[in-house]
């Protein structure tokens, strides 16, 4: 499958807590998650059971209750705490159980602890205020969490005066302003101008700097304030302490800690004389081992007890043994809740690899990592690889990360950096911010009390892989180049001969076979490589032209069953699916087949694919299917035969990080966990799919390495197109001459030619019209062609290693250059044109738009212009080979000799000779570096990079026009900050977008406002746009979202009608897998808004929201908040609905199959009141809401990605689904809106469609340039036909044109079908029987003559192809 | 709801590193000798565990007032093969399991005992003798279904995937999912405390995974259990051929009709 646009990114990290089952004893712990790019940070996502009790956190608080037994009449004292994390839990309880043990005590101690996620739960919260009632004593620790930090603050506030002391602990200003110890208080907090609280203030937006700084107070502060006098200054002082026992937090001084409180807050205990002893400190950060006698501050000290252990045998001494960082939170080893720690600590040391455990108690641990694990001599790390433990990003903590320290920290280490997730109770992705990522509940995590010292059993599987990843990436860094075992593994999809190296926007073979040079070049053992990449495929596939359902790839390997058994643990899981080994899928009856070709020590493999392509029952049920014994045969062979010490997936993307999620056993994870087992996995993905790479970075610890889309073109004119634009230009010079009327005819008719007609609207031929409505007419029509000769598309395929040359740049930089970037100060070149010739450039669009001649002139003039001058500006600094040379040093050569820039001499030989210099000139200087960027190689010397162990550094995926920060590529993928979506600017487009496709579909509809809007929320989308979809949803119903403290979004608030001025449009989401798995929270925030939207009390003709939940909750006979559910997606673990797969395998019946399959993978709900339940079937909610849906409408963020482009838009479009539920069966509109330029358009989707095979498939400068990769590019076009008859098959919506010019273009042609049979038979065969599956299935009415020539191609393809094989 | 038993454990207080207390008699680690470390797991402690576990069953119900815990202690008694016998006898599993594990810590020599839990590479300190002693309490008074030797048979024939021996002991129990799913059973209710027909064999006595399967692993490869190894691996190897050939059969009766029609259309 190629680019998918699925969905998100980022890795994200999240530590949740479900608790599964009754009580689970011990839980489990880690899940590892690789994620050398630290950006991102990291998160897993596990597969686990879990049921849900509909919380984020399955835990109940009164495992947390202590109660005295025997109060003997001593005073009672009442604590009642809310933390993060459950660590303090067992040290709490402990303390309390240990006090009231006391015989001496003065006090009998209750206690009660919640867990801040907890509170979501209405009765959780209301036992949570009825403690309150009768506490003395309030603590709070790490309220980071916006929503629940009101709560507290709610329940909290009301019993302040009340209590005896209340103690809050880092967390939100709201809280912290809680904070009551006699005479002191926060209550000032943002506000005083005393340095204590400045200390606040000023660090508000950085959490890590804040956590750190109050540590630092905490060392230095106690010892001032002990001698000063007053009582403020006492109670200030004993804050502070409390702070100190709450960090050391051991149950002893916690004890101390509680005495302290009691005996000087608590009235009836003053003067009891309850002693207690002074905190008893820690380090704050160190070097820590189980079998150490002590911390230790210097490492080699450590290293020299290390050297000393009576218990190490002779691996662990051998001084080559690979050495393992750790990097703990230390608070997890002062409330001894450290049995993960030392379950990895041993497996790591009985695995033969040194440990050197670090911790730091703030949430930096940067400083630490530099201290403990560089030398400081060499400025070398002491260690191979480095794993943190800790759960949150290297730097920063719950509320904020600051990455580039992080990411400049692991550099210096440059070692693999992985994450693992302590599943330690906790709260989750609200707090866990963002690169840090969070993510989900439901399905996905694993969870575990770690609370007891008891006998139960820890996720020993989760450990074991984890330290024998962390190994194997070790190893890298210490194996030699020569003998390290590569696997490149490459996909086939759909299965066919024909698509084998499938992957987007990449030419698969030529680009392994640049680096497999390159490696070659490098010391690594490449030997028997082939003279051509054409040889390579040769090898490979063996025969390309042989028949297709033989085994004919080359056989690398046959895995007899026995074999396949026992070295396959899994392999009897998948006999539920699949019946016993070997099966159909991948063999040969006997033995299990792995198809690939051995160099050296590289393996070049192809990946199996799901199995169950073919097959719609398992398309409509796959949710519960397992991986084919064949595909896990080909794991099986690269880790445990083959002993590869890498794998290196190669492009966008195969299936392994879409295996079902199912967990199997708690003690085993997901299915692409045990596939991918402990091989450190390196994955070439596609720069502009940042959801999609973060999936793979999460379901199959990739380490990504970006690569860059081809150079963009304009789509330029051809045939009729190009004829129309001439009269056009002819008509402009003589329309006041006779000859205007005729020329307009001509016009006329040749635009009908082109099926121009449904575009534009055309008077009939011969009619006659006054000059200014033939202006009219020509001007629509030309704004039309502009519109397709300037749309951009990738030429050909990419290749790793040949980035492009500057002129090939070009067009990418003009379209950079269209955007207005206010926050660098940078003014569009459009904008400073049309400023010369006193226009704003948006009134010129909007003129355009509406075929007012002379301003689609202007338009086209500036254009041009746009494009002269940024030519003229790349053939000045490139050099004679087409390289870039050094922009900057050009640049001021130019300006240092006085001479005027490049692009003012062409301007001025324009219209535009005005314009102004000093705007230009910034934005040259952006587009220089721009250019540079996009020329610079990094593909190739990332990959080695990874291959060595070292570290890659991270960068943000997404579309290079909009965001030029993701070049250069070569980058491990990361995507951005959850929380921080939708931003402003996204809001603020969302509106224009929102209001353009309101007026359409009134203009289109008599007038009406559509009732509801059916839409899709794709991953890659909000993340390049961040979050501009989202947006249009909050702006559709009526909201706007409201951002916290720390500047994330987890609010909304209602917009008035008056401001609106417009009733309410009710919506159905239906948000990608991806999106589902990357921005949890949004969904959540969704939907809250639109149940708050539906209990406004409005009317109805106000609110359609509020109206079809009444409706629907009469007919379901649920509450109106329940009816409120507009927020859908698959089942957690589950991606796409399938209707891609059914359609690219032509394996449907009809359409009524393809819409069960999309209502039955797509109808599980998101519920913001049980948001720990996960997805939820809803399937009834979800037909009644498609139902009232007037309008289906997607977005097109970048160019580069269009509908046909992949199967994933007609995948989610459910037009001809929604005719079908609608009572009044009629077909509702559909629109696609179109942000990839800076002009956004709303168009519907039949448009759309057309302008997508106008500019594509139908163009000879899309088709030529896809031939030029060859083998490749054949199936590249045959997957653009597939994905229109998608489109037929979905919405309806494509004419019956674009297959009649699609087929004379390809299959008439006779020179054209000769090159594409001997380039690609197998997809030339795909081609023709799409054409007759077109026909077949009525979406193409056409020629007997015309059929019959496919035919009779489809028979002589299939001999060709059997008789070859034969 | 049933942990809230848990939380009533005294955590181990093991850093030396922090000044808390403990005084850490050095006493030597001999069987018969008492040991009055403040950490270490013993009876008394964990018979409070059972108490508050079993009373929470219902409802929200506060912990029990670990007080017993701290003030028995010293009078609890050390534990010792002597002990373990008469708890054995006694059929007393759960207390013996306790003993049990009390004896590895004290075996494993002091730095276990101060810290409270066993690291894996401490189980080389203990004498072959001594594990199999213990060894074979638990055999004698089970018929031979109990003890490390019969764990370590069990875990061979599961080709030592902890996973499979977990469940075969039954440590794991089958969720009521609809995928075939296992979790960990809880401790200690969710065990079986009693010999029946139906208590899997070798599923006493427990050792804490916890920490991971490292130090279990050291055990069950303990020198002590060495030599039964090879009649091991042919049993092993006896049992996964006939279990296999049984299920192979069944799977093929139960294959939907869609999977065995589904034609091989697709080879890669």
């Amino acid at each position: 499958m190629s680019s998918s646009l699925v969905s998100t990114p980022f890795a994200a990290a999240a530590q949740k807590q479900l608790l599964a089952a009754p009580v689970p004893l011990h839980s489990f712990l880690l899940s590892s998650r690789r994620q050398p790019p630290r950006r991102a940070g990291a998160g897993a996502i596990r597969c686990a059971v879990a049921g849900g009790n509909g919380l984020f956190t399955q835990t109940k608080p009164e495992v947390r209750r202590v109660v005295p037994t025997d109060p003997r009449g001593l005073p009672r004292v009442k604590v009642v705490y809310v933390v993060l994390e459950a660590q303090y839990q067992s040290s709490v309880t402990a303390a309390v159980q240990q006090l009231n043990a006391d015989p001496r005590r003065a006090a009998a101690f209750e206690v009660v602890g919640y867990l801040i996620e907890e509170l979501r739960d209405e009765d959780t919260y209301a036992t949570f205020c009825a403690d309150l009632a009768d506490a003395n004593v309030f603590i709070g620790s790490l309220i980071f969490v916006e929503e629940l930090a009101l709560k507290v603050k709610a329940a909290v506030e009301k019993e302040r005066d009340r209590m005896d002391a209340v103690l809050v602990f880092p967390s939100m200003p709201e809280v912290m302003r809680l904070n009551k110890l006699g005479s002191f208080s926060m209550s000032q907090l943002g506000q005083s101008k005393s340095p204590f609280f400045q200390l606040f203030k000023r660090n508000k937006a950085n959490s890590s700097n804040f956590a750190d700084s109050m540590l630092k107070l905490v060392r230095t502060l106690p010892k001032v304030l002990k001698y000063l006098p007053s009582d403020k200054a006492q109670d200030a002082r004993l804050y502070i302490l409390s702070l100190q026992f709450w960090l050391g937090g051991s149950p002893d001084n916690l004890q101390n800690f509680l005495k302290m409180i009691a005996s000087s807050y608590v009235p009836a205990l003053r003067g009891a004389g309850i002693k207690y002893d002074d905190p008893v400190l820690y380090l704050d950060s160190g070097i820590w081992h189980p079998l150490a006698p002590t911390m230790y501050e210097d490492v080699k000290e450590y290293l020299n007890w290390y050297g000393t252990r009576r218990d190490a045998n002779d691996r662990l001494k051998d001084p080559n043994a690979p050495v393992i960082g750790l990097v703990l939170q230390r608070s997890h080893i002062v409330t001894g809740d450290d049995g993960h720690y030392v379950a990895v600590i041993m497996e790591l040391e009985a695995r033969g690899a040194k440990v050197i455990p670090i911790f730091a108690g703030g949430l930096d641990f940067s400083g630490p990592t530099q201290r403990y694990l560089v030398d400081p001599v060499t400025g070398k790390s002491f260690v191979n690889a480095v794993v943190s433990l800790t759960g949150f990003a290297l730097v920063g903590g719950p509320a904020r990360q600051d990455h580039p320290k992080a990411i400049a920290a692991l550099q210096k280490l440059d070692v693999p950096y992985i994450v693992a997730l302590p599943l330690v109770f906790q709260t989750t992705e609200e707090w866990l911010n963002s690169t840090l990522g969070l993510h989900p509940i439901q399905v996905a995590l694993q969870v575990a009390l770690p609370e007891l010292d008891g006998k139960s059993h820890a996720l020993h599987k989760r450990v074991e892989q984890l330290c024998t990843r962390a190994i194997r990436w070790a190893e890298l860094k210490r194996k030699t180049k020569e003998e390290k075992k590569l696997a490149i593994t490459v996909f086939s999809f759909p299965p066919d001969k024909g698509n084998v190296g499938t992957a987007a926007y990449l030419n698969v073979f030529n680009s392994i076979y640049s680096v497999l040079s390159d490696l070659k070049k490098d010391g690594y053992n490449v030997e028997g490589l082939p003279d051509t990449p054409e040889a390579l495929i040769e090898e490979v596939i063996h025969d390309k032209e042989a028949q297709f359902n033989s085994p004919n790839l080359n056989v690398a390997y046959r895995m007899n069953v026995r074999e396949y058994q026992a070295l396959t643990s899994y392999a009897s899981l998948l006999e539920e699916n699949w019946g016993k080994p070997p099966g159909h899928l991948n063999s040969d009856g006997e033995n299990l087949l792995v198809y690939g070709k051995q160099y050296g020590n590289v393996f070049i493999g192809v990946q199996p694919t799901f199995g169950y392509e073919g097959d719609p029952m398992r398309l409509l049920f796959s949710k519960s299917a397992s991986p084919h014994h064949g595909f896990a045969a080909y794991y099986t062979f690269v880790e445990k035969i083959f002993q590869a010490d890498a794998v290196l997936h190669f492009g966008t993307h195969g299936s392994l990080e879409f295996m079902p999620g199912k967990q199997v056993g708690m003690s085993d994870a997901c299915y692409p966990d045990s596939l991918i087992g402990n091989i450190p996995n390196i994955y070439y993905y596609a720069a502009n799919n940042p959801s999609e790479a973060t999936v793979a970075k999460r379901r199959s610890y990739a380490n990504t390495i970006s690569y860059l889309t081809p150079p963009a073109e304009n789509a330029g004119l051809y045939k009729g197109l190009k004829q129309l634009s001439e009269l056009i230009s002819s008509y402009q010079s003589l329309k006041d001459t006779g000859r205007g009327t005729q020329i307009v005819s001509s016009i006329i008719s040749t635009a009908k030619q082109c099926n121009l007609d449904k575009d534009v609207p055309l008077p009939e031929e011969g009619e006659e019209l006054p000059p200014n409505e033939r202006d009219l007419v020509v001007g629509k029509v030309y704004a039309k062609i502009m519109e397709i000769e300037s749309r951009l598309l990738p030429c050909g395929l990419h290749v790793i290693g040949e980035p492009p040359s500057a002129i090939e740049a070009v067009a990418t930089l003009v379209n950079i250059a269209a955007l207005d970037r206010p926050e660098d100060g940078i003014t569009s070149l459009p904008g400073i044109l049309a400023a010369t010739v006193g226009r704003e450039i948006e009134d010129v669009y909007r003129g355009s738009d509406k075929g007012i001649l002379a301003d689609v002139e202007l338009l086209r003039q500036i254009t041009e212009a746009s494009r002269g001058a940024i030519t003229a500006f790349v053939e000045k600094t490139t050099n004679s080979k087409g390289q870039v040379v050094n922009v900057a040093n050009n640049l001021s050569n130019i300006l240092g000799f006085g001479l005027s820039e490049p692009w003012v001499q062409y301007l001025s030989t324009t219209k535009f000779i005005r314009a102004d210099r000093e705007k230009l000139r910034v934005l040259f200087g952006f587009l220089g570096e721009c250019l540079k960027l996009v020329v610079q190689d990094n593909e190739l010397g990332s990959l080695k990079l990874a291959l060595e162990g070292s570290y890659v550094e991270p960068g943000p995926g997404g579309d290079p026009i909009r965001n030029p920060k993701v070049l250069p590529t070569g980058k491990n993928i990361h995507a951005l900050d959850p929380q921080a979506i939708p931003t402003t600017a996204a809001m603020k487009s969302a509106k224009i977008v929102v209001d353009r496709l309101l007026e359409r579909q009134k203009a289109d509809n008599g007038g009406k406002y559509p009732e509801t809007v059916a839409l899709v929320l794709w991953g890659t989308d909000n993340i390049k746009t961040y979050g501009e979809s989202l947006a249009q949803v909050l702006w559709m119903i009526g909201v706007r979202p409201v951002a916290d403290t720390f500047g994330r979004v987890n609010r909304v608030e209602p917009v008035s009608l008056e401001e609106l001025g417009r009733p309410r449009i009710d919506v159905v989401v239906n948000c990608s897998g991806v999106f589902r798995d990357l921005f949890i929270n949004q969904m959540n925030l969704l939907d809250r808004a639109v149940k708050m939207v539906a209990e406004l009390d409005e009317p109805a003709e106000m609110n359609y929201v509020r109206k079809h939940a009444q409706e629907q909750a009469e007919e379901l006979g649920v509450s109106l908040r329940e009816a409120a559910t507009r927020v859908f997606s698959n089942a957690s673990g589950s991606y796409s609905s399938n209707v891609n797969l059914a359609v690219e395998n032509a394996s449907w019946t009809d359409e009524k199959q393809l819409q069960d399959m999309y209502l039955s993978r797509k109808s599980f709900a998101f519920d913001s009141d049980a948001p720990g339940a996960g997805m939820k079937e809803k399937r009834k909610a979800f037909e009644l809401a498609l139902a009232t849906a007037d309008a289906t409408f997607q977005n097109l963020d970048s160019s580069e990605i269009s509908l046909t482009d992949v199967s994933h838009y007609f995948d989610s479009d459910p037009t001809k689904l929604v005719q079908g539920l609608r009572k009044d069966g009629r077909a509702p509109s559909s629109y696609i809106a179109d942000t990839t330029t800076a002009n956004a358009q709303v168009r519907t989707l039949s448009e759309t469609v057309r302008l997508d095979a106008r500019t594509k498939l139908l163009n000879p400068k899309w088709y030529e340039g896809m031939m030029k990769s060859g083998y490749e590019g054949v199936r590249e076009i045959e997957k653009r036909l597939t994905n229109t008859v998608g489109w037929s098959a979905t919405s309806g919506q494509v004419d019956n044109w674009v297959y009649e010019e699609a087929n004379s273009t390809f299959i008439e042609d006779e020179a054209m079908r000769k090159r594409l049979m001997e380039t690609n038979p197998n997809s030339f065969r795909k081609l023709v029987q799409t054409f007759l599956e077109a026909s077949g299935r009525g979406y193409w009415e056409t020629s007997e003559e015309n059929l019959d020539r496919l035919r009779e191609l489809y028979s002589e393809v299939e001999d060709k192809i059997e008789g070859i094989d034969r | 709801m049933a942990n809230a038993s848990l939380q009533s454990f005294l955590l181990p207080q093991h850093h030396s590193f922090a000044s808390t207390g403990g005084s850490h008699d050095g006493s030597p680690s001999a069987l018969l000798k008492p040991s009055t470390n403040t950490f270490r797991l013993h009876p008394n402690t964990s018979r409070s565990v059972t108490t508050t576990s079993t009373t929470n069953s219902s409802a929200p119900t506060p912990v029990a007032p670990a007080a017993s815990a701290a003030a028995e202690k010293d009078s609890s008694p050390a534990p010792s093969l002597d002990l373990l016998g008469r708890q054995l006898t006694a059929g007393d599993y759960r207390q013996a399991d306790e003993t049990t594990r009390a004896l590895i810590i004290d075996l494993a020599g002091e730095s276990a005992r101060r810290r409270g839990y066993v690291f894996f590479s401490e189980v080389q300190f203990i004498s072959a003798e001594d594990l199999r002693a213990i060894d074979e309490l638990w055999k004698e008074h089970s018929n031979g279904k109990f003890g490390y030797s019969v764990q370590r048979r069990l875990w061979e024939k599961s080709q030592r995937d902890f996973t499979r021996f977990f469940i075969r002991v039954g440590w794991m129990k089958k969720l009521d999912t609809e995928v075939e799913q296992y979790n960990y059973r809880a401790f200690p209710d969710e065990f079986m405390w009693e010999m029946k027909d139906d208590t899997p064999e070798g599923h006493l006595p427990l050792t804490n995974a916890l920490r991971g399967t490292q130090l279990l692993g050291n055990i069950l490869t303990h020198p002590a259990f060495q030599e039964e190894n090879q009649e091991d691996e042919a049993a092993a190897a006896a049992e996964s051929a006939t279990t296999g050939q049984t299920k192979d059969d069944n799977k093929g009766r139960e294959r939907p009709k869609f999977m065995r029609d589904f034609k091989p259309d697709y080879s890669f």
